[in-house]
C-alpha cells in the first residue's frame, strides 16, 4: 500500500504543477490578447488615410489646373509627390505594425494595400506622362496659328499659281478650323480629314521655302493630333484609376478590422474579467484549504503528541509489567523445575531410608552377638571359672553366630549400603545439574556447550519425559559458542516442555529428536527440537511469540514462554525459525551466532587498532 | 459593373470639373498673368552641424574604393556645382555614362539623376557611391574606413546620438548638406520679387522670346525645369542625328521599361546654366549656343532668328545665382 501510493503522490504533484502551468499560461493569453490597443495608431492610419486622400484629391485639381492653363508651372503637380510617397511609406509601416500579429487581418489588408500602391504608382507615371505631353500639346498648338501664318506669308509671296496658292490657304484654314474643334472633341474623323488636309497641303508646296515652312507646320499639326489623342487617353486613365476609391476601402477595411478587434478584444477582456475572477476564487479557496490543512495538522499534532505521552507511559509500564512477567516467568520455570527436583530426589531418598531401615533391623542380632561375646570373653577372663555360665556363653554365641552366617546378614547388609551409597549418587548428580543449571543466576556471558546445555536440560525435564517420551539425539559436536547459559538453557527447557506436552499419551511412540549442526554459510550453529507431536495449529502460528498468548488452560501457562524465548535468542543475535506439519510434528530450529566466540578478541584487536592508527 | 459605373461616373465628373475649370480659366485669364518661374527662396530650413557635417563627407576622398576621389571632385560647388566635363571620370579614370548634373538647387528636383530613378536626395546617395565608374565603393568599405576616424566618430555620436556613424546617417548628413546648396538672388530672381530695373532690355526681351517660343514649357517653376520629364527629340529625331547610340540614351525606359518612356530625360533645370557646360546628358552641347539650337530644332520643331537665340541665352545668364551670399564664379577660360 505505501510503497504504491508514494509514486501516485509524486504523479500528483506534476499534474499539479501542469495545471498551475495551464492555468498561467491561459492568463498571459488572455493578458496578451487584451493588452491595450493603440488607439492613436489606428487614428493615425485613418488621418493618413484621409490626408492621402486630400492630397490624391488635390492633385487631380493640380493636373486640371495645369490642362487649362490656369496654372504656369508643374511645380504644383510635382509637389505631391514626396508627400504620396511619404504618406504611403508612412502608411504601409504603421498599418504593417498595427496589425503586427494579426494575421488575418494583415492578409485582408495587403492586398488593398497593394492595389493602392499599383494604382497610386500607375497614377503617378499617367501624370508624368501628362506633363510631357501637355507641354508639346501647348507649344504646337499655340504655335499652329503663327506657323499657318508664316506659311500664309510666304504663299502670297510666292510665285506659286493663284488657285494652287488659293487652294492651300482653304487647307490651311480648314486645317486651323478642324484642329481647334479637334481641340474640343477629338473626333477619329475629324483627325482623318485634318491628317489628309496636311498631307495635300505638303503635297501643295513647291519651292524649297515653302517645302520647309509646310513640313514645319504638317509637323505640328501631327504633333497636335498625337498629343491631344494621348492627353485624352492620358486623362481618361487619371479619371478612372479609382485610387479614391482604393484610399476609401482601404479606410473601410481598416475601420471594418478594427471594429472586429475591438469586439475581439471586448470579448477577450470580458473573458479575462471572468477568468481572472474565477483564478481569484480558486485561489482563495486554495488558501482556505491550506489554512483549514494547517488546523487539521495542528489538531492533529496535538492529538498526537498526546497519543506519543500516553503510549510512551503505556511503554514504560508494559517495559515494567515485562519484567515482572520475566520474572514470574523465571519463577515459574522454577517452580516446575523444583517439583522435577523433588521428584527426583525422592526417589534415592525412599531408596536409601528403606535401605537404612532394613540395615538398622538387621542391626539387632549383631548387637546381642556382640553382648554375648563380650560376656564370654569376660566369663573366660575370670579367675574362677563358672564352666555352666562358660558353656552358656558359648552356645549363644555359637547360636548368633551361626544364625548370622547362615542368614547371610552381613552380605546382605553391604548389599544394602551399596543400594544406599548409590540412591546418595544419584542425588548428589541431580545437585550437580542444578547447580549447572544455576548458571540461570549468573546471567554473565560466557563460552559454554549448547550440547552439555542439552544435556542438563533433558535432566531437569527428566521427569516431565521419561514416563511417555523417547530422547534421540543427533550431536554435530559443535563448537562452544558464547551467551548466557542460563538463558539459552531456559530456552531449552521451554522448547523441550512445549514438545513435551504437544504430546500426549498415545499408541504410537512419542519422539523429541535433538540434533546440533552448523550452518557454515551462515557462520550459525544450528539447533533442532523435533517433535511427532499433533503440530501448531495454522490460525495459532502468526501469534505463537506473542506475549501472552497461551493455548494452555488458565493456570497452567503464562503465555511468556516463546516470547521470552523469542527475546532472548533475539538478543543473542539468533533467530527462531517453525517448521510444522498438523498431525506430523514441529520443528523449531534455533540458529545462534557461531562466530561469537571466535570473532570477539578479533574485533576487539580490529578496535584497537583502529583506536590507536587514529 | 459597380465598379465600372463609378469609374464611369468619375470620368464624367473629372471632365465636368474640366469644363467649369475651363470657364474659371477664362474669367482668370483677365487677372494679371502669373509668371511660370518662381524665385528660390533664400533661405533653407537645414539643420546647420548636418549640414556641416554633410559638406565634410562631400569633400572626403574615402568615400571612394581608391580614396581617389570625393563627391566635390565632380561637383565643385562654388563653379556652378559640376564639373565641365562631358563625361566625368571615376576611380582610377573611368568614364562616367551621363554629364554630370549640378548638385546646386537640386532639392528643387522632384526627382534625381538624369532618369529620375532617385525620388529624393537620400535614395540618390548610393547611387554614385556604388556605381562602378563612379565611386565604386559599398558601404561596409566606407564604414571601415571612417570608423577608424575617432573625431568623425565623436561628430556623428553627437549628432546622432543613438545610432552614431552609419549608412543611415551619413545619407542624412550629405542629404542635409545638398539641400542646403541653394543659389538664391539671381538676378532674374531679383526681377521676379519686383526689382525691375535689374534686368537689361535684352534680357527682358530674351524672358518674353524664351516663353513665347515655348522654353517655358518645360523650363519652368522655381528650378526653370527639374520638375518633369521629357522626351528628347520630341519633333525630330536627335539621337539618329548624333549617332553613336548607347544605353544610357534610353533614360527613363531603363527606369521603367515602359516603350512610352524611351529616350525621356528629366527635364534639367536652367538655374546657373551659364556655369554647367557642357550640356545634355550626353554632354554633346559644349556651349550654350549650341544648346540652344538642339532645344529649337528637337523640341520645339522651329526655327528663331540667331538675335532671337542671342536674346534668350542672355536671358539664360541671369539665372546664375550666388551660393552663400557670394556670386558663383565661372570657370577660367580655358586657353
Amino acid at each position: 500500500m505505501t510503497t504504491k501510493s508514494i509514486p501516485r503522490r509524486g504523479s500528483l504533484r506534476w499534474v499539479y504543477a501542469l495545471v498551475a502551468l495551464l492555468l498561467i499560461a491561459v492568463l498571459v493569453f488572455l493578458v496578451l490578447q487584451t493588452r491595450a490597443i493603440n488607439l492613436n495608431a489606428s487614428n493615425e492610419i485613418i488621418g493618413t488615410l484621409r490626408n492621402l486622400k486630400q492630397v490624391d484629391a488635390d492633385w487631380n485639381v493640380d493636373v486640371l489646373r495645369a490642362k487649362t492653363g490656369l496654372s504656369t508651372n508643374y511645380d504644383q503637380v510635382a509637389s505631391p509627390l514626396p508627400l504620396i510617397a511619404q504618406l504611403e511609406k508612412q502608411l504601409g509601416e504603421t498599418t504593417a505594425e498595427y496589425w503586427l500579429d494579426r494575421h488575418e487581418s494583415v492578409s485582408r489588408m495587403r492586398p488593398l494595400l497593394d492595389h493602392f500602391s499599383k494604382l497610386m504608382e500607375q497614377k503617378i507615371a499617367s501624370i508624368e506622362h501628362f506633363k510631357s505631353q501637355n507641354a508639346i500639346l501647348q507649344n504646337s498648338s499655340r504655335f499652329l496659328p503663327l506657323a499657318a501664318t508664316e506659311l500664309a506669308q510666304a504663299l502670297r509671296n510666292s510665285s506659286q499659281a493663284p488657285d494652287q496658292r488659293q487652294r492651300a490657304e482653304e487647307l490651311l484654314n480648314q486645317i486651323l478650323a478642324s484642329s481647334m474643334s479637334y481641340a474640343q472633341t477629338p473626333d477619329p474623323e475629324l483627325r482623318k480629314l485634318i491628317s489628309d488636309n496636311a498631307t495635300a497641303l505638303q503635297a501643295l508646296a513647291q519651292s524649297q521655302d515653302l517645302q520647309t515652312l509646310a513640313d514645319t507646320f504638317v509637323a505640328h499639326v501631327h504633333s497636335m493630333l498625337r498629343q491631344q489623342e494621348r492627353g485624352d487617353q492620358l486623362l481618361q486613365t487619371l479619371a478612372s484609376l479609382p485610387t479614391a476609391k482604393a484610399i476609401d476601402d482601404l479606410s473601410d477595411a481598416h475601420t471594418q478590422e478594427n471594429d472586429q478587434l475591438l469586439a475581439g478584444l471586448q470579448g477577450y477582456q470580458r473573458a479575462l474579467a471572468i477568468y481572472s475572477t474565477l483564478l481569484l476564487l480558486l485561489l482563495a479557496f486554495v488558501g482556505w484549504k491550506l489554512f483549514r490543512n494547517y488546523q487539521l495538522l495542528n489538531q492533529t499534532n496535538n492529538t498526537l503528541a498526546q497519543a506519543n505521552t500516553a503510549l510512551e507511559r503505556s511503554h514504560q509500564e508494559l517495559q515494567e509489567s515485562q519484567v515482572q512477567l520475566v520474572q514470574s516467568e523465571k519463577m515459574s520455570a522454577l517452580g516446575q523445575m523444583v517439583a522435577g527436583i523433588a521428584h527426583e530426589i525422592n526417589t534415592p531418598l525412599a531408596y536409601v531410608k528403606s535401605t537404612f531401615s532394613i540395615v538398622r533391623d538387621q542391626l539387632g542380632p549383631l548387637d546381642e552377638l556382640s553382648q554375648h561375646s563380650k560376656a564370654l570373653t569376660q566369663a573366660m577372663r575370670a579367675p574362677q571359672r563358672d564352666q555352666q555360665l562358660l558353656n552358656q556363653h558359648f552356645q549363644r554365641v555359637e547360636q548368633l553366630a551361626a544364625d548370622l552366617s547362615d542368614q547371610q546378614v552381613m552380605p546382605e547388609m553391604n548389599k544394602l549400603l551399596d543400594d544406599g551409597v548409590h540412591g546418595i549418587d544419584q542425588i548428589s548428580e541431580i545437585v550437580l545439574n542444578l547447580k549447572n543449571f544455576s548458571r540461570l543466576d549468573r546471567e554473565r556471558i560466557t563460552n559454554f556447550s549448547v550440547e552439555a546445555g542439552l544435556e542438563s536440560t533433558l535432566l531437569l525435564a527428566r521427569n516431565l519425559l521419561k514416563n511417555h517420551i523417547e530422547i534421540r539425539k543427533d550431536y554435530g559436536q559443535i563448537p562452544e559458542i558464547s551467551g548466557s547459559p542460563s538463558q539459552i538453557n531456559q530456552v531449552f527447557l521451554n522448547l523441550i516442555t512445549n514438545a513435551a506436552q504437544a504430546m500426549p499419551e498415545r499408541d504410537t511412540p512419542n519422539i523429541i529428536t535433538l540434533r546440533t549442526s552448523i550452518a557454515p554459510e551462515e557462520h550459525m550453529v544450528l539447533i533442532e527440537i523435533q517433535d511427532n507431536g499433533s503440530g501448531i495449529p495454522e490460525e495459532v502460528l502468526p501469534r505463537i511469540f506473542d506475549p501472552f498468548y497461551t493455548t494452555k488452560p488458565i493456570g497452567q501457562g503464562s503465555g511468556m514462554g516463546l516470547s521470552i524465548s523469542f527475546k532472548i535468542i533475539q538478543e543473542h543475535g539468533g533467530r527462531i525459525l517453525i517448521d510444522t506439519v498438523k498431525d506430523t510434528g514441529t520443528v523449531f530450529t534455533i540458529l545462534l551466532p557461531l562466530s561469537n566466540a571466535a570473532t570477539t578478541p578479533e574485533k576487539a584487536a580490529n578496535s584497537a587498532d583502529a583506536l590507536f592508527s587514529d | 459593373m459597380d465598379h465600372q459605373s463609378t469609374s464611369r461616373h468619375r470620368q464624367f465628373q473629372f471632365l465636368g470639373l474640366l469644363a467649369a475649370l475651363a470657364t474659371c480659366g477664362w474669367a482668370t485669364a483677365q487677372a494679371p498673368p502669373q509668371e511660370p518661374i518662381t524665385p528660390i527662396p533664400t533661405t533653407t530650413q537645414e539643420n546647420p552641424r548636418k549640414v556641416d557635417l554633410g559638406r565634410k563627407l562631400f569633400n572626403d576622398t574615402r568615400l571612394s574604393s581608391d580614396n581617389s576621389i570625393s563627391c566635390a571632385s565632380c561637383h565643385e560647388v562654388k563653379k556652378g556645382g559640376a564639373d565641365r566635363q562631358a563625361l566625368s571620370s571615376g576611380v582610377q579614370g573611368r568614364l562616367g555614362k551621363v554629364n554630370t548634373p549640378t548638385v546646386l538647387n537640386s532639392r528643387y528636383n522632384f526627382r534625381q539623376f538624369w532618369d529620375g530613378r532617385a525620388a529624393s536626395l537620400e535614395e540618390q546617395v548610393k547611387g554614385p557611391l556604388h556605381d562602378p565608374n563612379e565611386m565604386n565603393t559599398t558601404w561596409a568599405q566606407v564604414l571601415g574606413k571612417l570608423s577608424n576616424d575617432a573625431a568623425l566618430g565623436a561628430e556623428f555620436k553627437a549628432l546622432y546620438p543613438k545610432t552614431g556613424l552609419n549608412a543611415n546617417n551619413i545619407t542624412d548628413a550629405l542629404a542635409s548638406y545638398q539641400r542646403s546648396l541653394i543659389t538664391p538672388n539671381a538676378r532674374f530672381d531679383r526681377y521676379l520679387r519686383g526689382d525691375k530695373n535689374v534686368l537689361g532690355q535684352d534680357e527682358l526681351r530674351g524672358y518674353q522670346l524664351f516663353k513665347s517660343y515655348g522654353c517655358v514649357a518645360c523650363h519652368q517653376g522655381v528650378n526653370v525645369g527639374g520638375n518633369m520629364f521629357q522626351t528628347f527629340g520630341v519633333m525630330g529625331d536627335y539621337f539618329s542625328q548624333r549617332g553613336q547610340p548607347s544605353d544610357a540614351d534610353l533614360g527613363r525606359y531603363n527606369v521603367t521599361k515602359n516603350p512610352d518612356d524611351k529616350h525621356v530625360f528629366k527635364v534639367p533645370s536652367l538655374r546657373n546654366v551659364a556655369l554647367t557646360a557642357p550640356y545634355f546628358h550626353d554632354g554633346s552641347a559644349k556651349t550654350l549656343e549650341d544648346a540652344v539650337d538642339v532645344m529649337f530644332r528637337y523640341q520645339l520643331g522651329r526655327s528663331a532668328p540667331e538675335l532671337d537665340k542671342k536674346y534668350i541665352i542672355k536671358f539664360l545668364h541671369t539665372l546664375t545665382g550666388e551660393l552663400d551670399g557670394q556670386p558663383l564664379k565661372p570657370w577660367a577660360q580655358e586657353p
